[in-house]
């Protein structure tokens, strides 16, 4: 087997098998079936420090730690079962002085098969040093694969944030990112607040969450400040690290991590750590960039809309109410608007109470809540001081508000009180608010000098429209004026009727560009101005002439139009000019209506073309009617203009009605539907030529009788029925009777007047005397006709005045043949 | 990276992460990840799964023969011919060792000794195996006590060699271990994982996405993946069935070895006083696996056993 060594080796090779044995370079056991120790070698001894008599009697198993015993039991004895031999098992002896020795091991099974007995033969490596190296080896893929579990929580967590869009919903991802990384038992992200003075635990969700104050000595506060992770020292144990969290040099919050033990970070870990901050730090500023880019358009369309919807209702407190209906529950549960008054001598007690669903109801005491003028006066200072933000306040019912100046024109016009919580908080800030409530104090303010403004024009026009009427048998005229639906402002319509010395009357029609006080100014003097003319002036053409120079003067009056009509009640005849304005429209019992298109030019001061005004006249019939009306009558939005007169036409041919309901009617049928949206005038006139029936009569009750016939075939002559002919000839008889017996004492020298007109299907009757009213004695039989009488009639009046007028009016209910 | 590679890879992962929900939903994450790759039929997949070996006729009683932590079906080399010649013997490795698939491996399914039962009561079931006696070795004797608790009806016995229910000493209960020494175990395991595949250098130096490096071992019995063997010492070592021994409808027979250090003398016999209706046979054989060193004195207590049934 060997060969012969050199002669120099002969002194160390010169060996006993014994002593090859003992001396191998390698541990040697010798076991018997059930474990005993047979045998040992020296080499076995020295490296774990037993004695060989203390070895000898016992097993093997009792050697190994207890891991390598379970190991030995359960996997290397039955290899050795199947297999007969193992090789290069690891196992642990234990020394003698308790320390476990790494090894690894070579068995194999020798039997005997005479006996039929087993030996089982183990040889021992040292593998201290091969079981350190794979300890580092295994230590360094472990690391690795923990780096790689940590790489993916990262990615984990930068991919779900990256989904992100609302800051505070990244804190989870960044909590779970921090327990499956590092192990974390806590993982808190502390935001820093607006000022950069101190941190909040963002994890907690609610409102008082613990907070940190920046120059604190408290780790988040040190890596906050300093921009930079705080754990542990080289080599040393924490439970906590703290690293910043923070998109490019801006420190946003802290991340930091609790361990339930302190453990040692190595520099992979700690690296990881800054990583998670700076990754998360700049999904946190990304999310923030959005929602400030979300916030500041849902902003910017809240405001729009605001401003938008605050313009349409037109009094101060339809907008104040408005704006209470635009903030709740948007801004807030509960809103209270608080008025200046005009004077600014105290506040407007009357704050707008939120239309239904009530939030009042709900949330406060019944009613507004009264602020106190402590608070007013806070909120005006914060105003007047120059730094305008948002007072918070306790709403009475304790929860938390904020109080707004509502400005306007450099002044605080009211405050604006918003109390509970908005539907999203996170879009509203102070900014926003401030901005809201000036734009919300401007219109606030701008209706209630727009109000300030009608009240004075709707003044002035009333006084104007409101004049005396010329009362004259031969006539009657009625108008109706209308403002406008939408904006209830006093648009620039008027009218005027008057008689003039040459014995006919005027009736005009104008409409004066603009709205408002200067607009009702502007009509007066052109009222005026028509009035005056036409005491002068022979014909409309010359009137508007003059009326040209006029408003030459008057820059208010410029573009102004007018319809002017005279009719000289004698004659029937009818002059009209018409300056820019819509065609006056004639009804006529015979021919029907029809538009007077002639006698037209261009509005007032425009000058274009020839000075010189157009007029025309026609012959009005008695019993005929004229309109005279604004644009705002027969325009409506979509509609062209012909269509609103073929409509007008058709409404106003009913001869049936009553001039008076017959203005009503035309107005509101022709307003209905979309109209409405400009003011608008009409003013009819009524030529009743010579009074139907008109007689005087002596005092003397034997002059009733004609006079009862001659009434009576008036009336038939107007198809009235017979019926309805008895009942007017005998109110007019017991009338006339009264007047002779009463006013006269039956002095045959004194005259009763009668007069009686027919207007449609109505007679209104006149009964004058101009005695002196007397006779106590007699009041029982007077009075008694006049209880007659007002059977009879449908109105009564007694006017005493100059005499007596006895004025009875019936609406015919049977129709005549 | 493959299944297996991932599953792999994971349960480094799992191993190393000290929170049990984290690593819960790592594992939970990871076994969705290998069954979304699964296809075939549940009872393949059954018999598949737990590498089951059916042999010997098939009217004859069925035993079921379940190896302990540590080696796999081989365990029953020197006993499962023996019985085959009269009985339907079923063979099978549990998940993680042998033939078993691996990537069916679930830490969540395998957190207790209940999933190992659950094994069991599916191959039964695939199986259509009535009547059944069950052998377990060591762990697996508890692992067929839970499965006889579960589904009693299917069980006419079982046969308990080398069990114990609890592995720590307890209050006025001695398993054999101390609660130092379970630690020390677990950390030899720990660092000392790679002796059960023997085969270091591609495990450390290796990619982990190619264990399959890892499987050419040099000791071609007992394979068990290193990963799942340190799981599975920790269920085993950790676990307690005492209160289940009570359960147990059908008979038994306790196996107990001479100087068998992994449960004692104590342990067996507090099993059979435990177990309604056990009978306790104590064997010549020393150590832990007398199926292995001793195969001819189980067969013959086996058989006994059988004989009364």
């Amino acid at each position: 087997m060997s060969a012969d060594p050199p002669a120099e080796h002969i002194g160390p090779l010169t060996e006993s098998a014994e002593e090859l044995y003992e001396n191998a370079p390698c541990g040697y056991l010798s076991i018997l079936p059930d474990g005993a120790l047979f045998r040992v070698n020296q080499t076995f001894l020295d490296w774990t420090g037993h004695r060989r008599e203390d070895l000898l009697s016992r097993r093997v198993q009792d050697l190994y730690g207890v891991g390598s015993r379970i190991f030995y039991e359960t996997h290397l004895r039955p290899l050795l079962h199947m297999q007969g031999e193992v090789r290069g098992l690891a196992m642990e002896f234990r020394r003698a002085d308790g320390t476990l020795l790494d090894t690894l091991v070579n068995a194999t099974l020798r039997g005997d098969p005479a006996t039929g007995s087993t030996v089982l033969r183990m040889t021992v490596f040292d593998a201290t040093d091969r079981r350190a190296y794979e300890r580092e080896l295994l230590a360094e893929r472990r690391r690795a694969e923990r780096t790689t579990v940590r790489l993916r929580a990262l990615q984990e967590m930068v991919l779900r944030c990256a989904a992100i869009e609302r800051a505070t919903e990244l804190v989870d991802p960044i909590i779970e990112a921090g327990t499956a990384a590092f192990g974390a038992a806590t993982t808190t992200v502390w935001l820093l607040d607006i000022d950069g003075s101190v941190l909040t635990d963002a994890s907690a969700g609610h409102d008082d969450a613990a907070s940190i104050a920046l120059d604190s000595p408290a780790p988040q506060a040190r890596a906050a400040r300093n921009a930079e992770l705080v754990g542990p020292r080289q080599g040393e144990v924490a439970d906590q690290v703290s690293t910043p969290l923070a998109a490019d040099d801006q420190v946003l919050g802290v991340v930091s991590f609790g361990f339930a033990t302190a453990r040692p970070f190595d520099d992979d870990e700690i690296e990881l750590m800054r990583t998670l901050g700076r990754q998360a730090g700049q999904a946190m500023e990304r999310a923030r960039l959005y929602e400030e880019t979300t916030r500041r358009a849902w902003q910017s369309a809240f405001l729009a809309r605001l401003g938008r919807d605050l313009d349409e209702p037109v009094a101060p407190a339809d907008r104040a109410r408005r704006l209470v209906s635009l903030v709740v529950p948007e801004l807030a549960e509960y809103a209270q608007i608080d008025l200046v008054h005009d004077d600014r001598a105290g506040w407007l007690a009357g704050a707008v109470p939120p239309a239904a669903p009530d939030p009042v109801g709900s949330i406060g005491p019944a009613g507004p809540w009264p602020l106190t003028d402590l608070v007013h006066e806070t909120i005006r200072q914060v105003q007047t001081s120059g730094e305008a933000r948002p007072v918070p306040l306790a709403a009475p019912d304790g929860r938390p508000a904020v109080g707004l100046p509502l400005r306007a024109r450099g002044e605080v016009v009211g405050t604006l009180l918003l109390a509970g919580q908005a539907l999203m908080p996170e879009r509203i800030d102070a900014e926003f608010l401030l901005d809201l409530a000036d734009r919300a104090g401007l219109a606030l303010d701008n209706a209630r000098l727009a109000e300030r403004d009608r009240e004075v024009a709707l003044t002035l026009q009333r006084s104007l429209l409101a004049g005396e009427r010329p009362i004259d048998s031969r006539f009657h005229v009625t108008a109706v004026y209308r403002p406008a639906i939408e904006t209830l402002e006093v648009g620039g319509d008027w009218y005027d009727t008057f008689v003039t010395a040459r014995g006919s009357v005027g009736v005009v029609v104008g409409d004066v560009v603009g709205r408002g006080v200067r607009a009702a100014s502007a009509m007066g003097q052109l009222r005026s101005a028509v009035r005056a003319l036409a005491q002068a002036e022979r014909s409309p053409a010359t009137v508007l002439q003059h009326m040209d120079d006029f408003v030459a003067t008057l820059e208010a009056g410029q573009m102004a139009t007018l319809a002017y009509a005279e009719l000289t009640l004698d004659t029937g005849r009818l002059r009209y000019a018409c300056a820019g304005h819509p065609p006056p429209l004639l009804l006529s019992r015979d021919t029907g209506p029809s538009y007077l298109w002639e006698g037209r030019s261009g509005p007032l001061g425009t000058r274009a073309g020839s000075r010189r005004r157009r007029e025309a006249e026609l012959s009005m019939p008695v019993g005929s009617r004229l309109l005279l009306y604004t644009d705002g009558l027969v325009e409506r939005r979509g509609e062209r203009i012909d269509e609103g007169l073929s409509r007008l036409e058709a409404l106003a041919d009913r001869w049936d009605t009553p001039l008076v309901s017959l203005t009503e009617q035309i107005s509101d049928a022709m307003l209905a539907g979309d109209g409405g949206h400009d003011d608008m005038c009409l003013l009819a006139l009524a030529f009743d030529g010579a009074p139907r029936f008109d007689a005087e009569i002596p005092a003397d009750i034997g002059t009733l009788r004609p006079l009862r016939t001659e009434l009576d075939r008036w009336l038939a002559s107007y198809t009235v029925a017979e019926r309805e002919r008895y009942r007017v000839v005998l109110a007019c008889s017991e009338a006339v009777a009264n007047a002779i017996e009463h006013g006269y004492q039956r002095d045959p020298a004194q005259l009763v007047r009668v007069s009686a007109t027919i207007d449609g299907n109505t007679v209104e009757l006149r009964v004058h005397d101009a005695g002196r009213w007397r006779a106590p004695q007699a009041t029982r039989d007077r009075g008694r006709g006049m209880a007659l009488i007002g059977r009879l009639m449908d109105d009564l009046i007694v006017d005493r005045g100059e005499g007596t007028t006895v004025l009875m009016r019936r609406t015919f209910r049977e129709a005549g043949r | 990276m493959g299944a297996e590679g991932e599953a792999a890879w994971h349960r480094g992962i799992e191993r190393e992460c000290p929170d049990e929900d984290v690593r819960g939903n790592l594992q939970r994450r990871a076994t969705a990840r290998r069954r979304g790759g699964k296809v075939g039929s549940p009872l393949v997949n059954t018999l598949t799964r737990s590498n089951v070996r059916v042999t010997g006729p098939a009217d004859g009683r069925t035993i079921v023969l379940a190896h302990g932590f540590g080696c796999d079906q081989n365990m029953w080399r020197f006993v499962a011919p023996d019985l085959a010649a009269d009985h339907r013997v079923v063979l099978f490795d549990h998940v993680g060792a042998g033939g078993s698939d691996l990537t069916a491996y679930d830490p969540q399914r395998y957190g207790s000794l209940s999933g190992y039962a659950d094994d069991v009561v599916e191959i039964l079931a695939a199986l259509e195996a009535s009547d059944v006696v069950f052998v377990g070795h060591s762990v697996s004797a508890m692992i067929g006590v839970l499965a006889a608790v579960a589904e009693p009806d299917r069980f006419s016995g079982l046969v308990l060699i080398g069990p114990s229910p609890r592995y720590i000493d307890d209050e006025g209960y001695r398993g054999g271990f101390s609660q130092a020494d379970i630690t020390e175990l677990l950390e030899s395991l720990d660092s000392n994982y790679l002796g059960w595949s023997a085969a270091m250098a591609p495990v450390i130096m290796g990619n982990p996405d190619r264990p399959q490096l890892g499987a050419e071992l040099t000791n071609s019995f007992c394979r068990t993946d290193p990963a799942i063997a340190a799981d599975f010492a920790r269920v085993t070592f950790l676990s307690d069935n005492r209160a289940d021994l009570a359960k147990v409808a059908v008979p038994s027979l306790v196996l107990q070895c001479s100087e068998d250090v992994i449960a004692p003398y104590e342990v067996g016999e507090y099993v059979h006083r435990q177990l309604p209706h056990s009978t306790f046979v104590r064997l010549e054989a020393t150590g832990h696996c007398p199926n292995l060193s001793a195969p001819e004195e189980t067969i013959k207590a086996i058989r006994a056993f059988l004989e009364r049934l």
